[in-house]
């Protein structure tokens, strides 16, 4: 039962990673926003699940009141915990609420961070996108009553009344959750809408000739994209059990999900599974190789990791644009007529 | 009363934001596409000035040229190695964009192991170092003061030059706007682009050499310095690098003093803040006045030539 | 002076022109006619470099010039001024004039300049101006005066009388031919002003969905009876 440990810890970062990068491909590859403030809208999941998600559970269980949370974190934590082990539904209150809370909060920042510059020329939506990333770090580095600053908070463990399994049914549960997105996202392109989505990105002037407003449906795009990826971020945070602000890094969770995409073909979901897959595989064989690696590099891995990371991306750009999986025309459903 | 250590502080940074501000700016207009990795090229140059000041022990200012060398030397690989390649292989403008992203991946990448490297020599220091106090001191200001200033003043003057008396900068002007018409008539656009991203790459590592002296250096510093360029060139209005260069001291002097405001009204831990008044600002731009103040320079002077188009259809009529 | 073979090219993918044969000798006066979309412009951005070729020579004083950058033809003395975008719009009327002589040393530039500014004198009052500030007018004037400058054996017009009101396109249209005339230029002529242009050239080409499908003296041609059924494609020789 334990050698599969390994082979789960791959599942669930390709089930996190695969929200992730379909909610890239949401935004870029059908409605062609760039999007490179992508690590914003996982960190704000994470961040309000590593601020509420123990709030919550304080005033369900209804431990640890007059406590600050962030001071009394741990015993917090572990109160909630003891309260939860007999108590399934209210951890599963916990999670669903705090699950709803994410939603609502990742696609309110998707909104206020893509506003500025919504209207203007794809250049200044990337640059603000991406200060914006980089100011939710400091946010969450320095503003300790949201997730601890530079030390952690832990999230509480809500299925640890399924026991020993816990762990186990937690990635089962988010690997789920994936593919229920991925069937939500496909539905999604293939529906009228996605039709609309698609007409934004090939050609905005004839798209906005036809009456169509392009500015509402990229920002639905940016809210949408942005509740999924910070969805991700949350069920992250309550596999690791933990949320530091500074693991929320531009690297991680902006630019390995773009090479996940490209690699695998922007505009089509099918694309982003294998995408993603291939380059988690590729990761996992650097970590697992890492000491033989090092007897040969100079440095360390760590920064190995990113200048392949870039070359990776470069490389891809200038021989495969398309991506393993390119693009094709998408099947929608034609609207009978009343005649037909 | 303000103490003058602020002044200083803002002072040399608003010079050292300037320096890049420009260059970001010059890049974008010649080559249509915001420079990420821009950042990086001051990166590189404070790194010149760690191996000067800390591992030849010599003095820092002598990195300054090396600096300039060894960032033109990058921006010119950058430029022909990874720009003109994607280009050729039919490169959009977004995958341009991309490529320049991820040369600032790669180069931080390579600043930190360089840091690393000098870790047996140097130790901790390596990754987080400060040389003030080798600076020197001319009439009671810090020489890196002095130093910026006149870099800076002779930089805008020979750049303004350049750019209006000399052909080749008329040409890199008639570049930015059309360079097929421009190609026609015989500049060789592709030298004229390897050029100014050599140069702005340069002054990027002149800034990036001169931060030191002053202010903390470590690999990161290039990639924390890019919003508030960001901030500066769209302040200034992307089309300008005098819009440039007056974005760049308002985004500078308002970061240091307003940290200092804020810190001084709610409390210390504020300064950790600071780099969000710069996104606030631009922020604020792009709702209100997304053109810049070149925008707004121009809609002025839109305005007065139409009056002065309708007081000689008034008195002609 | 200039011969092209074979010449296919286009923009990307958009194939436009197909098998293009065309000759102008020295100090000719060549004209391409030809209806809307039949690839006139393409042929002139194609000889000077600015599309994708995809087979084809381009053989100009006796050098195959084919795979040469724009810039590197203009060196060799081929010029070309476009329809649209053929001035630099934010950069002084000086400044437009400077670039014109870029290929040429100070003295010749000087030279030049002076006659340009002879020829169009009202250019003398605007030297300083930024050329956005130009009628459409004035700044197609500005393009012959920057042609005049221009250190070429060889120049392609691409409609050079455009929008311009029927009396400065004659003056256009003669300044060209004073070209030819006194600068021993030879010229290479897009029109959609179809009578005018051969009136002032010697021959002829006709070119139609990307074909050369006639080629002749233009007063033959201007005699045909069924010029305009060739024009429209309708008609084929």
């Amino acid at each position: 039962m334990e050698n599969i440990g390994w082979l789960l810890d791959i599942i669930v970062f390709f089930a996190v990673y695969l929200i992730v990068t379909l909610a890239l491909n949401l935004q870029y590859g059908y409605t062609g926003i760039p999007n490179f403030g992508l690590a914003l809208s996982v960190a704000t999941g994470a961040y309000v699940t590593g601020a509420l998600a123990g709030r919550i559970g304080m005033w369900i269980c209804g431990v640890g009141s007059g406590l600050d949370y962030i001071m009394y974190n741990a015993m917090i934590t572990s109160m909630i915990n003891n309260a939860v082990r007999y108590d399934p539904l209210k951890g599963l209150a916990i999670f669903f609420s705090t699950i709803i809370a994410v939603t609502i909060i990742s696609a309110i920042i998707g909104f206020v961070a893509s506003y500025p510059a919504i209207r203007l020329r794809a250049d200044y939506l990337m640059m603000v996108l991406i200060a914006m990333a980089e100011a939710a770090r400091i946010i969450g580095l320095n503003y300790t009553p949201l997730v601890g600053g530079t030390t952690w908070v832990s999230v509480p463990n809500v299925f640890i009344w399924m026991g020993d399994i816990a762990p186990r049914l937690l990635i089962i549960l988010i690997l789920a959750i994936s593919i229920l997105i991925f069937l939500f996202t496909q539905y999604l392109v293939s529906s009228p809408y996605g039709r609309l989505i698609k007409a934004v990105r090939e050609n905005e002037l004839t798209a906005e000739c036809v009456g169509k407003d392009i500015v509402k449906v990229k920002i639905q795009i940016m809210m949408l994209g942005s509740a999924i990826a910070g969805i991700a971020g949350s069920l992250w945070s309550f596999y690791c059990g933990t949320v530091l602000a500074a693991a929320y890094t531009r690297t991680d969770w902006t630019f390995w999900p773009w090479l996940m995409a490209m690699i695998g073909g922007m505009g089509n979901n099918i694309g982003a599974l294998v995408g993603v897959a291939t380059v988690i595989i590729f990761r996992r064989l650097i970590i697992y190789y890492k000491y033989s690696l090092e007897a040969y590099i100079p440095f360390s891995v760590v920064w190995l990791e990113q200048i392949l990371l870039a070359l990776a991306l470069i490389l891809v750009m200038m021989f495969r644009p398309q991506g393993i999986i390119p693009e094709k025309p998408a099947k929608t459903k034609i609207k009978k007529t009343p005649q037909q | 009363m303000i103490p003058l250590a602020l002044i200083e502080d803002a002072l040399v940074y608003a010079n050292l934001l300037l320096m890049l501000t420009v260059g970001f700016t010059l890049t974008y207009l010649i080559a249509k596409i915001p420079n990420f990795a821009h950042g990086e090229f001051a990166g590189i140059g404070v790194y010149v000035t760690f191996t000067v000041a800390q591992v030849w022990r010599s003095n820092p200012y002598l990195a300054v040229p090396l600096a300039f060398i060894i960032s033109a030397f990058s921006g010119a690989i950058i430029y022909n190695g990874v720009l003109r390649t994607l280009k050729r292989f039919g490169g959009t403008m977004i995958s341009l964009t991309i490529s320049t992203l991820a040369m600032q991946i790669m180069i931080s990448a390579l600043l930190n192991i360089y840091a690393d490297y000098l870790y047996p020599i140097a130790g901790s220091y390596s990754r987080l170092f400060l040389f003030r106090h080798l600076d020197f001191g001319f009439m009671g200001l810090p020489g890196v003061l002095i130093v910026s200033t006149i870099f800076l003043l002779t930089l805008i003057t020979l750049l303004h030059l350049m750019l209006t008396k000399t052909r080749f900068g008329i040409s890199l002007r008639a570049v930015v706007e059309d360079s097929s018409l421009a190609s026609t008539l015989g500049v060789n656009v592709e030298l004229a682009c390897t050029v100014s991203w050599m140069l702005t790459a340069g002054i990027a590592g002149v800034a990036g050499s001169l931060l030191p002296l002053w202010f903390q250096g470590h690999p990161y510093t290039g990639s924390m310095l890019l919003t508030s360029v960001f901030a500066a060139s769209i302040l200034g209005g992307l089309s300008s690098i005098y819009g440039a260069m007056i974005g760049a001291y308002i985004i500078g002097l308002t970061e240091i003093f307003g940290t200092y405001l804020l810190a001084q009204t709610f409390g210390a831990q504020l300064t950790a803040y600071r780099s969000l008044i710069p996104l606030i600002i631009m922020c604020i731009v792009l709702l209100i006045f997304p053109r810049g103040v070149t925008g707004l320079i121009e809609d002025i002077q839109a305005r007065r030539a139409s009056r002065a188009m309708a007081k000689i259809r008034d008195r002609g009529g | 002076m200039i011969e092209v073979y074979d010449l296919n090219a286009g923009y990307g993918k958009l194939h436009v022109l197909y098998d293009v044969k065309l000759k102008v000798n020295d100090n000719e006066i060549v004209t391409v006619l030809g209806p809307n979309g039949s690839g006139k412009s393409t042929l002139l951005k194609t000889i000077m470099g600015l599309t994708t070729i995809y087979g084809g020579k381009i053989i100009f004083d006796g050098k195959d010039v084919t795979k040469l950058r724009p810039d590197e033809k203009a060196k060799l003395g081929l010029a070309y001024i476009p329809q649209i975008g053929n001035v630099f719009t934010n950069l002084t009327v000086k400044e437009n004039l400077i670039m014109a002589g870029l290929t040429l040393d100070k003295s010749e530039f000087n030279d030049r300049l002076e006659y340009a500014l002879n020829v169009f004198p009202f250019l003398k009052a605007c030297l300083d101006r930024k050329v956005k500030t130009l009628s459409g007018g004035e700044r197609q004037m500005l393009s012959m005066a920057m042609a005049l400058i221009m250190k070429s054996k060889f120049i392609m017009f691409d409609e050079p009388t455009g929008n311009l009101a029927p009396k400065i396109a004659a003056e256009v249209l003669n300044k060209i031919v004073e070209l030819r005339e006194q600068s021993k230029l030879t010229i290479l002529l897009v029109e959609q002003a179809a009578r005018k242009a051969l009136e002032v050239s010697d021959r002829a080409y006709l070119l139609v969905s990307g074909r050369v499908i006639y080629e002749g003296g233009s007063k033959e041609l201007l005699e045909h009876p069924e010029l305009g059924k060739l024009y429209l494609g309708v008609k084929k020789l």
